[in-house]
């Protein structure tokens, strides 16, 4: 009996020390990318590319607007206003904080983003994968965003310390404290990186692909970084650049923002964020922002939209344009009808959000579902290039025949009369910002714009906001970035 | 040549045990029985129904009936009995040959002999050498929660529960000894019959409306809880490691004892009902307060005086938004919570019965609990069922099942939180303004047409939104008596768990009009295997120093899969949620996910105990983790206590009217694994390894593009957080314990905070998983119990709780900078904020406010700071980060349960309250609604100051300056709560077949006290469900 109980007890020992002996510790992954498994094959490159997409989507165009890039170069100005309160009245009302979200927010994507291309860039071009069009243009892409991070960087914040070396962004730690570099340094490595993608880059790319940077859309970057620095002379040979590739105004202004003119169709548009209605992270919420709440603006396609109505362009911005002529004036919208069918004349009407016309812009989505629309998005188009190469011109030359008719060839489109030949350089100068605030409204360029013509604090009084001084023209260095690097000195005045 | 002589002489024992129980079994059987009957009462004469009456040295017993009554055969004549009964001490009484007996048993000193549950065992209350708390099952409060974790509130010091929301089913944050981890969690670990049970796993997907958190506990039956006991200092724990930083709680189901059948039936009936917690202007008042408001921001908007300088008479004349006649027109309007409350109920049935055998014993029990929830539609039904085996398979081996199975259907709330778009109902009937009617005269529900993203509250009801919870968890032991004094435990088990959501919105609400509808389905599934073998010793050498041995392995391994799908633009509402395919939009949701973890595990213990006076416990445990890099796999908790059990000592002998004074001493180190996911990326599976997420999306040629990014650095050193734990303990116990209780004192410090390092903004991630950091606590717990009458026909029990626990830094991430406000040191949980003084008036000239308007709140400058970011001390005429201080801290400074339990005759009464002291909460129900806007308002608002109001308290709400980060809505939210006041009654014997039989009435949470201004102190948001009253009735009778 007793060797019997032995006997058994010796089995169970060694069934328990083979289930002791099986039990490792090897880490199981499932439904996700390794180290070991990624990337390696030029199409995982392509999609980390697309990530570097991303970031430029969550900044300009995200889903919901508040702490977008766009919203911080159009609220501080004369073309939009705001009833909504915490950051958007930071915003607004020029009262930004080095904690105010879109500062913190945007500052933190575009450095992110720009070692995260760099990475990219290098890892890719010491793979051991055979370099063919494919490959080169994925590295070009990838430094023509980074080139545009960094002049987004430029233009919001200053000169800020990036990571460009692919040596250094490997071994980034908490103790990595770059210096804030010169403005000619930053200006030298952006105009340096996107002359040296230009020639590589397609100047159109099959329909699946609309929406990569082309070889317009970094000489387009190159523009207006020159415009930023008004290098005029840069400005002219770009533009110029530009001319020879082929855009085109769409014929009529309410065309160019048409959804069922995207895509190759558009003869104007050079940068795009594409978006969609159907997914929440691609599509975005400008309607459900901008379009009247009370009463209640109809949707002419039928689907219902949501409404929150914190946004609007104010009167005076309005009295810009000669109203019953200028055709931009249709999809900035005083007059409407409401889901009871009763025509509102919106000026009239009290309430206590945000005060002005509806800036609806874009044209109606068919897919468009509760908030979300799927128009894509312009970062830039043809007709901003005509007004910079006036401007340029103007400084120059002085009002000649050849600025007038280019600002001329936008107003023929939207209806209004040629401008009058009598203006002087001074005066041609004033009129092609106010030309350009009534062609560009609500696209994101009249911070610069009101800026570069030294305007921007002038504009905000006169709106009744109180700004402290010019050195509102840059946004602070967010505090978050200052406390991780106490090198990243803060800008004057905050 | 020693060994073969042990041998034998080990054989020639058992042999003569072996030869000695054929015996016995076969006198039983052969010799003629006579039978002794009795009567089993306590000292003072009252009888003691269920005492455990067992023939020594056999496996014969019963139970007493209900008037302490019992008839037993025995074999021979001066035969001895074994009565037992809990509380009390056990005697042994020779028959003598008396055909009838009279046993008086004495109350036990404050059931010192009574066994406690430990990790991988169990040991007399004396013996214990940490800091353990057991409830008995019958010292738990009438419930109104599937939860068990709902009961224990203040019934344990040191021990903290807290209900955020009370929603059929809804979870618990349970905390003992405080909340040190700051990113790791501060629950508890769970151990069912030796099973470590993992929480969550009980709600699957998300989607638009959020159904609350759920208790993790809500598919153990309450009624099948035999004990539960918290493991507290780290000498108890430890024997658990890597999860035991957090307390252990063991909890010990009913088995079946040898004897005859016993059956328990039990039944309730409960009403629920609630008050709005808030008092909300009606639709009259709210239209005046808007009107008033929509000038006031005219004037604002317009730089019109008191705002500015511009003249009124430049703008158009003022048009309200509500005319007199709409004013006169309207009374009280729609109380939006009147509308999707109503009144609760909740009806429970449980029987459960027991018998055994000496070698086959079991224990059964089926359980329904239905509840419907005070909001309408929201409830909960639950089917338990559970078999405890226990079968001697042979002398030396046993086999024992633990097996029990739930199903749980949820009717979930839709209690999100927001103010918009995705506000729940409970949110929605707050802000949805009084003057609306619930249907427009179309019959559409209405909609504020200022706010009309949020969804009217009574069109939320048409939510078809239900989940399905599954759990069986199944616990296999064989154990084996290998020579005399070594056993060995082999057990495996499976806990496995699904939840099953299904949601449909309908047209009728907001969401499902825009979507034309939107089903889905989400499941979770979860299992958890567990393999266990442990080596138990015990010996007593040179007759008084009493050692046991425990040695042990354990394998488990965690598994989850997900799976969820999701559709809309449906042809009807009728398919809800049962016909997804049905559905036409053009990218239906679909997703899975799987994720999986294992933990091995060695661990010892080894008790010694000499001269019953002097115990020493040492326990040690390796966790090896997976989810660790290479450097780190292995964590190594030790611990150590040491007890000395004074009243034991001779000197003491000559005294009496201490009955028991224990000291003990104990240190020990526990782990917490739970390593955080970065916070920009809350999904991810945790571990400490790089990984790239395929989640960056883009829409080139309006196509959806995949696009990978790193979502996570590796790190290879990281490692578990660890807690360290002293604790010095004092049980004591008065005049044959009348009076007794425990105190402990308790430092703690947990070190290599798992946390999160934040890289450089430039870095490609955000952060990684580090260890970083410490925190320290301290505090100290008192459980006093005080039999102050024990008289047959009254008795009065007392039992008071306290606990204290203060967290602190200790240690900070040296790459976070702290704000100049926050100090190195400061308590865990402080809000800070900035001081006020009033508000601002008109022409009142606030140097450090430049830019405030009348009607903001008055900012006071405390402070100021230098150019290196410290503080100066000296107001320095502007308001900025230096003037924010500390305005209180979220956690009590103290916990407290008083009981008291009476009883009278056959009347039992029992008082329970608990409460929290000296704790703070910021009231954003407050904040929110005492702006007056397009939305509804508290009575409150009218104090808000205005140009028609200069004398009002409250600041205009016309710019939010300063609202959510001064001290004007920071309140004191300390409570007491009269959790429970139970009348029961012990009918006399009334029927043959029935040993007993009680009815009870019980009122639960009548009455909370506290200075905490609307709101239940205790929830956290406007948006919580609010906790009911209980009304309940209920009966329990013993077959």
């Amino acid at each position: 009996m007793k060797t019997v109980i032995r006997l058994k007890l010796v089995l169970l020992a060694l069934a328990v020390s083979t289930v002791i002996g099986s039990c490792e510790l090897e880490p199981e992954t499932y439904g996700d990318l390794t180290p070991q498994n990624f990337p390696n094959t030029s199409e995982d490159f392509e999609a980390s590319v697309t990530d570097i997409y991303r970031d430029l989507m969550e900044s300009w165009a995200p889903e919901f607007l508040d702490n977008s890039q766009w919203m911080m170069n159009s609220l501080p100005t004369d073309e939009l206003n705001t009833a909504w309160t915490g950051g958007w009245q930071s915003l607004d009302r020029l009262s930004w904080t080095p904690e105010t979200g879109s500062v913190e927010g945007n500052f933190n994507r575009y450095v992110r983003s720009i070692t995260k291309a760099t990475l990219l860039i290098g890892n890719l071009e010491e793979a051991s994968i055979e370099k063919g069009d494919f490959e080169n243009r994925i590295i070009a892409e990838a430094r023509t965003l980074r080139a545009f991070y960094a002049f987004n960087l430029l233009d919001l914040y200053g000169p800020v310390p990036i990571i460009v070396d692919y040596e250094e962004a490997k071994t980034i730690s908490a103790e990595t404290q770059p210096e804030r570099p010169t403005q000619e340094w930053m200006v030298d490595f952006i105009t340096t990186e996107l002359n040296a993608v230009i020639p590589k880059l397609p100047e159109s790319y099959e329909s699946k692909d609309y929406g990569r940077v082309t070889k317009g859309a970094a000489l387009t970057m190159l523009m207006k970084l020159q415009l930023h620095q008004k290098y005029w002379q840069g400005v002219l040979d770009s533009s110029e650049r530009i001319m020879g590739l082929g855009y085109q105004l769409m014929p009529t202004y309410t065309s160019i923002f048409d959804i069922e003119n995207e895509g190759g169709g558009n003869t104007e548009t050079i940068f795009v964020v594409p978006k969609l209605a159907q997914s929440g992270g691609l599509a975005y919420s400008w309607f459900a922002a901008c379009l009247p709440q009370t009463p209640e603006y109809k949707s002419p396609t039928g689907i219902k939209y949501s409404i929150w109505g914190g946004l609007k362009t104010p009167w005076t911005f309005y009295d810009k344009f000669e109203e019953g002529t200028d055709l931009r004036l249709t999809r900035l919208i005083r007059y409407y009808e409401d889901i009871d069918g009763n025509m509102v004349d919106f000026r009239e009407v009290q309430n206590n959000k945000a005060v002005g016309a509806s800036p609806k812009k874009y044209g109606d989505d068919p897919e468009h579902n509760g908030y979300r629309q799927g128009n894509d998005v312009i970062i830039y188009r043809y007709a901003d290039i005509l007004l910079a190469r006036a401007e340029a011109i103007n400084e120059i030359s002085g009002p000649n025949a050849e600025a007038m008719a280019l600002v001329d060839q936008i107003r023929t489109r939207a209806g209004v009369s040629e401008i009058s030949r009598n203006l002087t350089q001074v005066s041609f100068r004033d009129f092609i910002l106010d030309e350009r605030g009534r062609e560009l409204w609500c696209e994101g360029h009249r911070r610069q714009d009101l800026i570069r013509h030294g305007k921007f604090i002038s504009t905000a009084e006169a709106e009744g906001n109180n700004p402290g001084g010019d050195y509102l023209t840059l946004y602070p260095i967010p505090q978050s970035a200052r406390n991780e690097n106490p090198k990243i000195g803060q800008n004057p005045g905050y | 040549m020693k060994e073969p002589t042990l041998r034998k002489a080990k054989k020639m024992k058992n042999t003569k045990f072996f030869i000695l129980l054929l015996l016995a079994l076969t006198c039983h059987a052969a010799w003629s029985q006579t039978t002794v009957t009795g009567n089993v009462v306590d000292i003072n004469g009252a009888p003691l129904p269920g005492a455990n009456i067992l023939e020594k040295g056999t496996t014969n017993g019963t139970q007493t009936d209900f008037d302490g009554n019992f008839s037993i055969p025995v074999a021979e004549a001066n035969a001895t009995l074994v009565v037992s009964y809990i509380g009390f001490a056990t005697q042994e009484m020779s028959v003598d040959g008396q055909a009838s007996l009279s046993i008086a048993l004495e109350e036990d000193a404050a059931g010192l002999d009574e066994v406690v549950v430990v990790g991988y065992g169990s040991v007399k209350k004396s013996d214990l050498t940490g800091a353990v708390s057991s409830v008995k099952a019958e010292d738990l409060p009438e419930g109104s929660s599937p939860n068990v974790q709902s009961l224990l509130a203040g019934k344990v010091a040191g021990l903290t529960v807290n209900q955020n929301s009370a929603q059929p089913g809804g979870g618990f944050s349970v905390l003992i000894r405080g909340a040190g981890s700051v990113g790791a969690g501060n629950s508890p670990l769970y151990v069912i019959d030796g099973f470590p049970v993992s929480e969550g796993g009980t709600e699957a997907g998300g989607g638009t409306y959020n159904p609350g958190n759920r208790g993790s506990l809500n598919s153990l039956n309450t009624n099948d809880i035999e004990s539960i006991e918290v493991l507290k200092d780290a000498s108890a724990t430890a024997i658990y490691g890597a999860r035991a930083a957090n307390g252990v709680v063991l909890i010990t189901t009913k088995r079946g004892k040898s004897g005859e059948l016993n059956i328990d039936y039990s039944t309730s009936y409960a009403l629920n009902s609630v008050e709005k917690d808030f008092d909300f202007l009606n639709a009259r008042e709210l239209m005046i307060e808007q009107n008033k408001n929509q000038n006031e921001r005219r004037l604002f908007n317009n730089n019109v005086f008191p705002y500015g300088d511009t003249d009124i008479s430049t703008l158009d004349p003022f048009v309200p938004p509500f005319t007199d006649a709409d004013i006169a027109a309207a009374g009280q309007g729609t109380d939006w919570f009147d509308e999707i409350a109503s009144v609760g109920s909740i009806q429970e049935h449980n029987i459960s019965m027991s018998s055994g055998t000496d070698k086959s014993k079991y224990y059964l029990s089926f359980n329904y609990f239905d509840q419907a929830g005070i909001v309408k539609n929201t409830g909960l039904e639950r089917y338990t069922g559970r078999i405890n085996i226990d079968q001697q398979i042979r002398e030396w081996l046993d086999f024992s099942l633990s097996f029990t199975v739930s199903h749980i259907e949820n009717q979930n709330s839709q209690l999100g939180g927001a103010r918009n778009a995705q506000a729940g109902i409970i949110a929605s009937s707050y802000i949805f303004p009084s003057f609306l009617p619930i249907r427009n005269e179309d019959g559409d529900f209405s909609l504020n047409l200022n706010q009309p993203s949020t969804p009217n509250p009574v069109s939320l009801l048409g939510v078809d939104d239900k989940t399905k919870n599954n759990r069986i968890l199944t616990n296999a032991k064989l154990e084996a008596q290998i020579v005399k004094g070594l056993r060995w435990t082999n057990s495996f088990g499976l806990d496995t768990k699904s939840a099953k959501r299904l949601t449909y919105l309908p047209r009728t609400t907001l969401y499902g009009d825009l979507a034309n509808g939107r089903a889905s389905q989400q499941e979770n599934r979860d299992y958890s295997y567990l393999f266990e073998s442990v080596l138990n010793y015990s010996k007593t050498f040179f007759e008084d120093l009493d050692l046991s041995l425990l040695g042990g392995f354990s394998y488990q391994r965690f598994e989850s899969e997900y799976f969820g799908a999701d559709n809309q633009d449906f042809l009807t509402d009728q398919f809800l949620y049962d016909n997804l395919g049905a559905g036409v939009a053009e990218r239906p949701g679909v997703e899975s996910a799987r994720a999986a973890s294992k933990l091995v595990s060695y661990f010892g213990r080894m008790n010694l105990n000499y001269m019953s006076r002097y115990l020493l416990t040492l326990t040690m445990r390796a966790d090896g983790s997976d989810r660790f890099g290479a450097n780190n796999q292995y964590g190594y908790f030790p611990s150590a206590a040491f007890g000395w059990k004074i009243n034991e000592e001779p000197f003491m002998a000559s005294q009496d009217y201490l009955s028991q004074l224990k000291l003990r001493l104990s240190y020990g180190q526990t782990g917490n694994s739970n390593i955080n996911s970065p916070p920009d990326n809350p999904n991810l599976p945790v571990n400490a390894f790089a990984l790239y997420s395929p989640n960056s999306i883009y829409a080139f040629g309006n196509i959806i593009n995949n696009g990978v990014s790193l979502s996570r650095l590796a790190n290879p050193n990281l490692q578990w957080e660890t807690t360290t734990e002293y604790n010095i303990g004092l049980d004591f116990g008065f005049f044959n314990n009348r009076l007794s209780g425990t105190l402990e004192y308790f430092s703690k410090e947990v070190g290599d905070l798992l946390s999160n390092t934040s890289l450089p903004s430039f870095s490609p991630v955000s952060s990684f998983a580090s260890n970083i950091g410490a925190t320290e606590s301290d505090g100290f717990e008192a459980q006093l119990t005080s039999r102050n009458f024990a008289n047959p026909n009254f008795s009065w029990t007392t039992s008071l709780t306290l606990g204290r626990f203060r967290d602190r830094w200790k240690e900070r991430d040296p790459s976070v900078i702290l704000e100049v406000y926050q100090g190195e040191n400061d308590r865990l949980r402080n809000i800070y904020g900035f001081l006020s003084d009033g508000i601002v008036q008109i022409g009142e000239d606030v140097p450090q406010l430049p830019n405030a308007v009348p009607g903001d709140l008055k900012i006071r400058d405390v402070n100021g700071q230098d150019g290196e970011g410290n503080l100066t001390g000296v107001p320095d005429g502007l308001i900025d980060a230096a003037d924010r201080v500390i305005l209180g801290n979220e956690q009590p400074d103290l916990n407290y349960g008083l009981d008291n339990t009476f009883k009278m005759g056959n009347f039992d009464l029992n008082v329970y309250l608990y409460g929290e002291y000296g704790r703070d909460l910021f009231n954003a129900t407050r904040e929110l609604f005492t702006i007056v806007d397009v939305g509804n308002a508290l009575e409150e608002s009218k104090n808000r100051w205005g140009s028609f109001n200069t004398t009002g308290t409250l600041p205009s709400g016309l710019t939010a300056e300063y609202r959510g980060t001064s001290d004007i809505f920071v309140e004191d939210a300390s409570f007491l709560r009269l959790r429970n006041i139970t009348l029961g009654y012990r009918f006399p014997e009334i029927a043959k077949g029935i040993k007993s039989m009680r009815l009870y009435v019980d009122f639960q949470n009548l009455l909370v006290i506290s200075d905490y201004k609307g709101g239940d102190p205790e929830t956290d948001s406007f948006s919580a469900y609010p906790f009911p009253k209980t009304y309940k009735i209920g009966l329990n009778i013993n077959f």
